[in-house]
Protein backbone atom coordinates (compact mmCIF):
# COMPACT_ATOMS: atom_id res chain seq x y z
CA UNK A 1 0.00 0.00 0.00
CA UNK A 2 2.85 2.40 0.61
CA UNK A 3 4.57 1.64 -2.11
CA UNK A 4 1.04 2.45 -4.27
CA UNK A 5 1.05 5.54 -2.36
CA UNK A 6 4.50 6.94 -3.09
CA UNK A 7 4.07 5.77 -6.52
CA UNK A 8 0.92 7.77 -6.70
CA UNK A 9 2.69 10.58 -5.37
CA UNK A 10 5.60 10.36 -7.94
CA UNK A 11 3.06 9.94 -11.07
CA UNK A 12 1.42 13.41 -9.84
CA UNK A 13 4.66 15.27 -9.31
CA UNK A 14 5.68 13.81 -13.05
CA UNK A 15 2.33 15.20 -14.09
CA UNK A 16 2.38 18.42 -12.68
CA UNK A 17 5.72 18.48 -14.42
CA UNK A 18 3.97 17.79 -17.81
CA UNK A 19 1.18 20.02 -16.98
CA UNK A 20 3.65 23.08 -16.61
CA UNK A 21 5.39 22.55 -19.58
CA UNK A 22 2.57 21.98 -21.49
CA UNK A 23 1.65 25.38 -20.42
CA UNK A 24 5.05 27.01 -21.58
CA UNK A 25 4.77 25.56 -24.61
CA UNK A 26 1.20 26.51 -24.82
CA UNK A 27 2.63 30.36 -24.27
CA UNK A 28 5.30 29.94 -26.59
CA UNK A 29 2.99 28.82 -29.27
CA UNK A 30 0.70 31.92 -28.81
CA UNK A 31 4.16 34.23 -28.89
CA UNK A 32 5.00 32.56 -32.00
CA UNK A 33 1.73 33.20 -33.55
CA UNK A 34 1.75 36.95 -32.44
CA UNK A 35 5.20 37.65 -34.04
CA UNK A 36 3.95 35.07 -37.09
CA UNK A 37 1.03 37.68 -37.47
CA UNK A 38 3.48 40.85 -36.98
CA UNK A 39 5.68 39.27 -39.62
CA UNK A 40 2.96 38.81 -41.92
CA UNK A 41 1.90 42.50 -41.54
CA UNK A 42 5.09 43.99 -42.26
CA UNK A 43 5.75 41.96 -45.13
CA UNK A 44 2.67 43.35 -46.20
CA UNK A 45 3.11 46.59 -45.65
CA UNK A 46 6.37 46.33 -47.42
CA UNK A 47 4.60 44.65 -50.20
CA UNK A 48 1.93 47.25 -50.39
CA UNK A 49 5.05 49.61 -50.33
CA UNK A 50 6.44 48.32 -53.59
CA UNK A 51 3.68 48.61 -55.37
CA UNK A 52 3.06 51.56 -54.89
CA UNK A 53 6.56 52.84 -55.21
CA UNK A 54 6.68 51.28 -58.84
CA UNK A 55 3.69 53.64 -59.96
CA UNK A 56 4.95 56.68 -58.44
CA UNK A 57 8.44 57.57 -59.77
CA UNK A 58 8.46 60.81 -57.51
CA UNK A 59 7.74 58.79 -54.38
CA UNK A 60 11.13 56.53 -54.86
CA UNK A 61 12.81 59.51 -55.61
CA UNK A 62 11.76 60.86 -51.83
CA UNK A 63 12.53 57.38 -50.78
CA UNK A 64 16.49 57.51 -52.15
CA UNK A 65 17.08 60.92 -50.72
CA UNK A 66 15.90 60.40 -47.58
CA UNK A 67 18.40 56.93 -47.64
CA UNK A 68 20.94 59.63 -48.85
CA UNK A 69 20.00 61.75 -46.00
CA UNK A 70 20.61 59.60 -43.31
CA UNK A 71 24.31 57.95 -44.59
CA UNK A 72 25.13 61.62 -44.57
CA UNK A 73 23.60 61.57 -41.06
CA UNK A 74 25.59 58.33 -40.21
CA UNK A 75 29.05 60.22 -42.16
CA UNK A 76 28.73 62.96 -39.74
CA UNK A 77 28.28 61.02 -36.42
CA UNK A 78 31.31 59.25 -37.31
CA UNK A 79 33.45 62.38 -37.49
CA UNK A 80 33.58 63.56 -40.74
CA UNK A 81 32.42 66.70 -42.35
CA UNK A 82 29.44 66.43 -45.26
CA UNK A 83 29.69 70.28 -45.82
CA UNK A 84 30.64 71.49 -49.07
CA UNK A 85 33.61 72.78 -47.77
CA UNK A 86 35.36 69.91 -46.25
CA UNK A 87 33.38 67.02 -47.38
CA UNK A 88 34.96 63.64 -46.23
CA UNK A 89 37.59 65.54 -44.23
CA UNK A 90 38.22 64.10 -40.62
CA UNK A 91 36.58 66.38 -37.84
CA UNK A 92 39.57 66.72 -35.93
CA UNK A 93 37.72 69.90 -33.62
CA UNK A 94 34.62 68.86 -32.53
CA UNK A 95 30.96 69.78 -34.38
CA UNK A 96 30.97 71.90 -37.12
CA UNK A 97 28.30 75.18 -37.70
CA UNK A 98 28.15 74.11 -41.68
CA UNK A 99 27.65 70.31 -41.31
CA UNK A 100 25.22 71.46 -38.58
CA UNK A 101 23.55 73.87 -40.28
CA UNK A 102 22.87 71.65 -43.11
CA UNK A 103 21.34 68.68 -41.28
CA UNK A 104 19.40 71.21 -39.42
CA UNK A 105 17.97 72.47 -42.73
CA UNK A 106 16.88 69.43 -43.64
CA UNK B 1 67.89 113.41 -50.19
CA UNK B 2 67.72 115.85 -47.34
CA UNK B 3 65.04 116.43 -45.21
CA UNK B 4 64.96 118.35 -41.55
CA UNK B 5 61.53 116.72 -39.52
CA UNK B 6 61.12 115.95 -36.20
CA UNK B 7 61.20 112.90 -33.78
CA UNK B 8 57.23 112.64 -34.09
CA UNK B 9 57.24 113.18 -37.52
CA UNK B 10 59.62 110.22 -38.35
CA UNK B 11 58.29 107.79 -35.20
CA UNK B 12 54.59 108.93 -36.22
CA UNK B 13 55.31 107.47 -39.94
CA UNK B 14 57.65 104.19 -38.62
CA UNK B 15 55.32 103.14 -36.40
CA UNK B 16 52.29 103.21 -38.72
CA UNK B 17 54.17 100.99 -41.79
CA UNK B 18 56.43 98.62 -39.95
CA UNK B 19 53.88 96.14 -39.24
CA UNK B 20 53.60 95.72 -43.11
CA UNK B 21 57.75 95.21 -42.77
CA UNK B 22 58.47 91.35 -44.00
CA UNK B 23 60.75 90.07 -40.83
CA UNK B 24 62.02 86.69 -43.37
CA UNK B 25 61.87 87.23 -46.43
CA UNK B 26 64.17 85.81 -49.82
CA UNK B 27 63.89 89.78 -51.04
CA UNK B 28 65.96 91.86 -48.92
CA UNK B 29 64.42 95.03 -49.86
CA UNK B 30 60.81 93.78 -48.12
CA UNK B 31 62.86 93.61 -44.74
CA UNK B 32 62.81 97.68 -45.71
CA UNK B 33 61.20 100.69 -45.19
CA UNK B 34 61.37 103.00 -47.96
CA UNK B 35 61.78 106.64 -47.11
CA UNK B 36 60.80 108.96 -49.90
CA UNK B 37 61.14 112.53 -49.92
CA UNK B 38 59.09 114.99 -52.30
CA UNK B 39 57.77 118.84 -52.38
CA UNK B 40 56.86 119.36 -48.37
CA UNK B 41 56.59 115.62 -47.48
CA UNK B 42 58.14 112.36 -46.60
CA UNK B 43 56.41 109.23 -47.71
CA UNK B 44 57.09 106.07 -45.37
CA UNK B 45 56.28 102.69 -47.07
CA UNK B 46 56.77 98.85 -46.33
CA UNK B 47 55.04 95.67 -47.50
CA UNK B 48 55.15 91.69 -47.29
CA UNK B 49 53.63 91.68 -51.03
CA UNK B 50 50.20 91.04 -48.69
CA UNK B 51 49.89 94.03 -46.86
CA UNK B 52 51.06 97.47 -48.31
CA UNK B 53 51.04 100.49 -45.59
CA UNK B 54 51.94 104.31 -46.94
CA UNK B 55 52.41 107.32 -44.42
CA UNK B 56 52.90 110.62 -45.58
CA UNK B 57 54.21 112.83 -43.24
CA UNK B 58 54.74 117.03 -43.65
CA UNK B 59 58.02 118.05 -43.05
CA UNK B 60 60.62 120.64 -44.94
CA UNK B 61 62.54 119.17 -48.02
CA UNK B 62 65.42 120.41 -48.64
CA UNK B 63 66.09 117.66 -51.63
CA UNK B 64 63.84 115.07 -53.39
CA UNK B 65 64.95 111.92 -53.42
CA UNK B 66 64.64 108.25 -51.34
CA UNK B 67 66.30 105.35 -49.76
CA UNK B 68 65.06 102.11 -48.53
CA UNK B 69 66.51 101.65 -44.33
CA UNK B 70 66.50 98.55 -42.67
CA UNK B 71 63.44 97.79 -40.69
CA UNK B 72 64.80 96.81 -37.40
CA UNK B 73 67.69 99.11 -36.90
CA UNK B 74 65.76 102.34 -38.65
CA UNK B 75 62.55 101.70 -36.20
CA UNK B 76 64.77 101.22 -32.64
CA UNK B 77 66.47 104.20 -33.35
CA UNK B 78 63.54 106.42 -34.73
CA UNK B 79 62.18 105.44 -31.32
CA UNK B 80 65.24 106.36 -29.13
CA UNK B 81 65.92 109.98 -30.80
CA UNK B 82 65.98 112.75 -28.89
CA UNK B 83 63.05 115.59 -29.24
CA UNK B 84 65.08 117.78 -31.64
CA UNK B 85 64.86 118.77 -35.27
CA UNK B 86 66.34 115.74 -36.95
CA UNK B 87 68.35 116.02 -40.53
CA UNK B 88 67.93 113.48 -42.42
CA UNK B 89 70.64 113.05 -45.63
CA UNK B 90 70.85 110.05 -48.12
CA UNK B 91 73.14 109.80 -50.46
CA UNK B 92 71.73 108.40 -53.95
CA UNK B 93 74.82 106.72 -55.17
CA UNK B 94 75.31 104.33 -52.12
CA UNK B 95 72.70 104.78 -50.39
CA UNK B 96 74.68 105.39 -47.06
CA UNK B 97 72.03 107.43 -45.08
CA UNK B 98 73.67 109.94 -42.00
CA UNK B 99 70.60 110.59 -39.26
CA UNK B 100 71.62 113.85 -37.37
CA UNK B 101 70.60 114.99 -34.00
CA UNK B 102 71.88 118.21 -32.20
CA UNK B 103 75.92 117.37 -32.07
CA UNK B 104 75.40 113.62 -32.60
CA UNK B 105 74.79 111.52 -35.62
CA UNK B 106 73.63 107.84 -36.78
CA UNK B 107 74.76 106.13 -40.54
CA UNK B 108 72.90 103.77 -41.68
CA UNK B 109 73.42 101.65 -44.73
CA UNK B 110 70.30 101.67 -47.38
CA UNK B 111 69.33 99.68 -50.45
CA UNK B 112 68.43 101.62 -53.77
CA UNK B 113 64.83 102.76 -53.71
CA UNK B 114 64.19 101.73 -56.97
CA UNK B 115 64.56 98.09 -55.74
CA UNK B 116 61.47 98.35 -53.71
CA UNK B 117 57.60 97.34 -55.12
CA UNK B 118 55.45 99.79 -56.21
CA UNK B 119 52.51 99.53 -54.29
CA UNK B 120 49.30 99.61 -56.67
CA UNK B 121 47.29 102.44 -57.08
CA UNK B 122 43.73 101.46 -57.52
CA UNK B 123 41.17 103.35 -60.10
CA UNK B 124 38.04 101.94 -58.85
CA UNK B 125 34.51 103.50 -59.03
CA UNK B 126 33.55 100.97 -56.58
CA UNK B 127 34.21 103.52 -53.29
CA UNK B 128 32.60 103.42 -50.16
CA UNK B 129 33.44 106.67 -47.27
CA UNK B 130 32.47 104.93 -43.92
CA UNK B 131 33.44 106.56 -40.40
CA UNK B 132 36.57 105.00 -38.56
CA UNK B 133 34.99 105.04 -35.69
CA UNK B 134 32.25 102.98 -36.58
CA UNK B 135 34.62 100.93 -38.65
CA UNK B 136 36.73 99.76 -35.72
CA UNK B 137 34.21 98.68 -33.45
CA UNK B 138 32.55 96.76 -36.41
CA UNK B 139 35.83 95.10 -37.01
CA UNK B 140 36.29 94.50 -33.12
CA UNK B 141 33.13 92.43 -33.03
CA UNK B 142 33.70 90.15 -35.63
CA UNK B 143 37.33 89.83 -36.11
CA UNK B 144 38.23 87.47 -33.15
CA UNK B 145 36.42 84.73 -34.62
CA UNK B 146 38.67 83.58 -37.32
CA UNK B 147 40.29 81.01 -37.68
CA UNK B 148 44.28 80.81 -37.43
CA UNK B 149 44.34 77.54 -39.29
CA UNK B 150 46.27 78.62 -42.80
CA UNK B 151 45.36 75.31 -44.02
CA UNK B 152 41.61 76.72 -44.57
CA UNK B 153 42.68 80.30 -45.89
CA UNK B 154 38.91 81.47 -46.18
CA UNK B 155 38.40 81.26 -42.62
CA UNK B 156 41.21 83.42 -42.01
CA UNK B 157 39.39 86.02 -43.46
CA UNK B 158 36.64 88.46 -42.56
CA UNK B 159 33.93 88.29 -44.94
CA UNK B 160 32.57 92.05 -46.33
CA UNK B 161 29.57 92.14 -48.09
CA UNK B 162 28.15 95.19 -49.47
CA UNK B 163 24.73 95.33 -50.75
CA UNK B 164 21.53 97.50 -50.65
CA UNK B 165 22.92 100.21 -49.15
CA UNK B 166 23.91 97.62 -45.99
CA UNK B 167 27.40 96.46 -44.93
CA UNK B 168 28.18 92.84 -43.61
CA UNK B 169 31.17 92.10 -41.70
CA UNK B 170 31.06 87.83 -41.16
CA UNK B 171 34.06 85.64 -39.97
CA UNK B 172 33.67 81.94 -38.97
CA UNK B 173 36.13 79.35 -37.59
CA UNK B 174 33.16 76.70 -38.67
CA UNK B 175 32.75 76.26 -34.58
CA UNK B 176 31.92 79.88 -33.89
CA UNK B 177 30.59 82.92 -36.36
CA UNK B 178 30.11 86.62 -35.75
CA UNK B 179 28.06 88.69 -38.09
CA UNK B 180 27.74 92.31 -37.87
CA UNK B 181 25.30 94.44 -40.17
CA UNK B 182 25.32 98.00 -40.52
CA UNK B 183 23.59 100.72 -42.87
CA UNK B 184 25.84 102.39 -45.26
CA UNK B 185 25.33 106.08 -44.28
CA UNK B 186 26.56 107.98 -47.58
CA UNK B 187 24.23 106.24 -49.62
CA UNK B 188 26.10 104.34 -51.56
CA UNK B 189 23.16 102.36 -52.38
CA UNK B 190 24.04 100.96 -56.16
CA UNK B 191 27.98 99.40 -54.78
CA UNK B 192 27.34 95.79 -54.54
CA UNK B 193 30.28 93.28 -53.58
CA UNK B 194 31.29 90.54 -51.99
CA UNK B 195 34.96 89.96 -50.93
CA UNK B 196 36.86 88.13 -48.41
CA UNK B 197 39.41 90.39 -46.35
CA UNK B 198 42.17 88.77 -44.64
CA UNK B 199 41.49 88.89 -40.84
CA UNK B 200 45.19 89.49 -39.66
CA UNK B 201 44.81 92.83 -42.16
CA UNK B 202 41.47 94.34 -40.58
CA UNK B 203 43.35 93.84 -37.04
CA UNK B 204 46.25 96.01 -38.20
CA UNK B 205 43.91 98.26 -40.18
CA UNK B 206 41.86 98.66 -36.38
CA UNK B 207 45.50 99.37 -34.66
CA UNK B 208 46.07 102.38 -37.12
CA UNK B 209 42.76 103.73 -37.53
CA UNK B 210 42.32 106.84 -34.53
CA UNK B 211 38.81 107.04 -35.05
CA UNK B 212 37.50 110.66 -33.15
CA UNK B 213 35.12 111.17 -36.43
CA UNK B 214 36.99 111.07 -39.62
CA UNK B 215 36.61 108.74 -42.67
CA UNK B 216 37.54 105.83 -43.74
CA UNK B 217 37.78 105.69 -47.62
CA UNK B 218 37.41 101.53 -48.62
CA UNK B 219 38.03 100.96 -52.73
CA UNK B 220 37.79 98.14 -54.13
CA UNK B 221 40.18 96.75 -56.87
CA UNK B 222 40.64 93.31 -58.79
CA UNK B 223 42.03 91.36 -56.14
CA UNK B 224 43.04 93.80 -53.71
CA UNK B 225 41.08 96.31 -51.22
CA UNK B 226 42.85 99.72 -50.31
CA UNK B 227 41.72 101.48 -46.88
CA UNK B 228 42.45 105.25 -47.32
CA UNK B 229 42.51 107.85 -44.00
CA UNK B 230 44.31 111.28 -43.60
CA UNK B 231 48.01 110.89 -44.36
CA UNK B 232 48.15 106.85 -44.37
CA UNK B 233 47.40 104.31 -47.67
CA UNK B 234 46.75 100.59 -46.55
CA UNK B 235 46.34 97.95 -49.11
CA UNK B 236 45.57 94.32 -48.76
CA UNK B 237 45.31 91.82 -51.05
CA UNK B 238 41.96 89.54 -50.66
CA UNK B 239 41.47 85.55 -50.05
CA UNK B 240 40.42 84.24 -53.23
CA UNK B 241 37.40 81.70 -53.02
CA UNK B 242 33.63 81.14 -52.20
CA UNK B 243 32.44 82.14 -48.38
CA UNK B 244 30.63 79.81 -47.51
CA UNK B 245 26.44 80.47 -46.96
CA UNK B 246 26.51 81.95 -43.60
CA UNK B 247 22.81 82.64 -43.77
CA UNK B 248 21.50 78.73 -43.67
CA UNK B 249 23.46 78.12 -40.18
CA UNK B 250 22.05 81.20 -38.50
CA UNK B 251 19.14 79.78 -36.16
CA UNK B 252 15.28 81.60 -37.04
CA UNK B 253 13.65 81.25 -33.52
CA UNK B 254 14.42 79.69 -30.43
CA UNK B 255 12.94 77.56 -27.64
CA UNK B 256 14.96 79.47 -24.80
CA UNK B 257 15.33 83.18 -24.54
CA UNK B 258 17.58 84.46 -21.77
CA UNK B 259 18.46 87.75 -20.54
CA UNK B 260 20.98 88.47 -18.08
CA UNK B 261 23.55 91.32 -16.88
CA UNK B 262 26.80 91.28 -18.92
CA UNK B 263 29.42 91.84 -16.64
CA UNK B 264 28.01 88.98 -13.76
CA UNK B 265 28.00 86.64 -17.17
CA UNK B 266 31.42 88.02 -17.81
CA UNK B 267 32.77 87.12 -14.28
CA UNK B 268 31.07 84.07 -13.65
CA UNK B 269 32.15 82.67 -17.03
CA UNK B 270 35.49 83.53 -16.02
CA UNK B 271 35.72 82.07 -12.76
CA UNK B 272 34.08 78.91 -14.31
CA UNK B 273 37.15 79.18 -17.10
CA UNK B 274 39.53 78.75 -14.37
CA UNK B 275 38.97 75.24 -13.92
CA UNK B 276 37.91 74.34 -17.77
CA UNK B 277 41.03 75.24 -19.10
CA UNK B 278 42.37 72.07 -17.42
CA UNK B 279 40.02 69.61 -19.78
CA UNK B 280 38.74 71.05 -22.70
CA UNK B 281 37.22 74.39 -22.53
CA UNK B 282 33.89 73.06 -20.72
CA UNK B 283 31.75 75.37 -18.82
CA UNK B 284 28.09 73.59 -18.10
CA UNK B 285 24.66 76.32 -18.03
CA UNK B 286 21.53 74.61 -16.60
CA UNK B 287 18.88 77.16 -17.29
CA UNK B 288 15.97 77.30 -14.79
CA UNK B 289 12.98 79.95 -15.21
CA UNK B 290 14.75 82.90 -12.32
CA UNK B 291 18.41 81.75 -12.28
CA UNK B 292 21.05 80.42 -14.28
CA UNK B 293 23.59 77.61 -12.82
CA UNK B 294 27.11 78.00 -14.08
CA UNK B 295 29.71 75.17 -13.32
CA UNK B 296 32.65 73.62 -14.16
CA UNK B 297 34.58 70.31 -13.08
CA UNK B 298 38.22 69.46 -13.44
CA UNK B 299 38.44 66.19 -11.56
CA UNK B 300 41.92 66.29 -10.61
CA UNK B 301 41.67 70.33 -9.33
CA UNK B 302 37.85 70.78 -7.91
CA UNK B 303 34.83 72.00 -8.96
CA UNK B 304 32.70 75.30 -9.24
CA UNK B 305 29.27 75.98 -9.37
CA UNK B 306 27.82 79.45 -9.84
CA UNK B 307 24.03 80.99 -9.86
CA UNK B 308 23.09 84.24 -11.68
CA UNK B 309 19.48 85.64 -11.78
CA UNK B 310 17.97 85.91 -15.33
CA UNK B 311 14.71 87.19 -17.03
CA UNK B 312 14.13 83.65 -18.97
CA UNK B 313 11.75 82.68 -21.50
CA UNK B 314 10.95 79.41 -22.61
CA UNK B 315 11.78 76.03 -22.11
CA UNK B 316 14.57 75.26 -19.00
CA UNK B 317 17.42 73.73 -20.78
CA UNK B 318 21.00 72.54 -20.05
CA UNK B 319 23.95 73.35 -22.20
CA UNK B 320 27.75 73.36 -22.49
CA UNK B 321 30.30 75.95 -24.04
CA UNK B 322 33.77 76.05 -24.66
CA UNK B 323 34.44 79.07 -22.40
CA UNK B 324 37.04 80.81 -24.48
CA UNK B 325 33.94 81.24 -27.62
CA UNK B 326 31.65 82.62 -25.08
CA UNK B 327 34.32 85.43 -23.07
CA UNK B 328 35.50 86.64 -26.31
CA UNK B 329 32.41 87.35 -27.27
CA UNK B 330 31.53 88.80 -23.54
CA UNK B 331 34.36 91.23 -23.64
CA UNK B 332 33.18 93.11 -26.74
CA UNK B 333 29.32 93.67 -26.06
CA UNK B 334 28.84 96.78 -24.72
CA UNK B 335 25.27 96.99 -23.29
CA UNK B 336 24.42 96.17 -19.81
CA UNK B 337 22.57 93.30 -20.67
CA UNK B 338 22.92 90.78 -23.20
CA UNK B 339 20.62 87.85 -24.65
CA UNK B 340 20.71 84.14 -25.11
CA UNK B 341 18.55 82.59 -27.25
CA UNK B 342 18.88 78.58 -27.09
CA UNK B 343 17.13 75.67 -28.70
CA UNK B 344 18.24 72.35 -26.87
CA UNK B 345 21.70 71.73 -25.86
CA UNK B 346 22.49 70.50 -29.56
CA UNK B 347 21.70 73.28 -31.24
CA UNK B 348 23.81 76.63 -31.64
CA UNK B 349 23.29 79.10 -29.13
CA UNK B 350 22.72 82.80 -29.95
CA UNK B 351 24.36 85.76 -28.31
CA UNK B 352 23.37 89.62 -28.84
CA UNK B 353 22.99 92.63 -26.96
CA UNK B 354 20.14 93.62 -25.41
CA UNK B 355 17.97 95.82 -28.27
CA UNK B 356 20.35 95.83 -31.18
CA UNK B 357 19.52 93.32 -33.92
CA UNK B 358 22.89 94.19 -36.14
CA UNK B 359 25.05 91.95 -34.13
CA UNK B 360 24.71 88.56 -33.82
CA UNK B 361 27.19 86.14 -32.41
CA UNK B 362 26.25 81.93 -33.39
CA UNK B 363 28.27 79.41 -30.79
CA UNK B 364 27.81 75.28 -31.17
CA UNK B 365 27.38 73.73 -27.83
CA UNK B 366 29.60 71.12 -26.82
CA UNK B 367 28.44 67.73 -26.63
CA UNK B 368 28.05 66.73 -22.48
CA UNK B 369 27.57 62.94 -22.32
Amino acid sequence: MKQLNALLAEFEDKMKGLMQELQSLKTRAYALEDENEKLRREIMDVYQYYLKDAADPKNRQEQSQKHGFENLVRLYSEGFHICNLHFGQLRSEGDCLFCMGFLDKK
Amino acid sequence: MKVIASKDNFLHGVQVVQRAVSAKNPLPVLTGILVKASEGHLTFSATDLELGIECVVPVTVEEQGGVVLPAKYFTEIVRRLPDVAINFESNKEKNNTIIKYGQSEFNLLGMPEDDFPLLPKIDSDSILTVKQEHFKTMIKQVGFATSNDDNRPIFTGILMEIEQGNMKLVATDTHRLAYRTSLIENGEEVLEKSVIIPGKTLNELNRIMTGEGEDLRIAFGENQVVFEMPGIRFISRLIEGQFPNYRQVIPQGCKTKIKVKTKELMDSAERASLLAKEGSNVIKFNIEEEYMLISSNSPDIGKIEEQIPIVMEGEKTQIAFNSKYLIDVIKIIDTDEMILELTGPLSPGIIKPIDDESYIYLILPIRVV
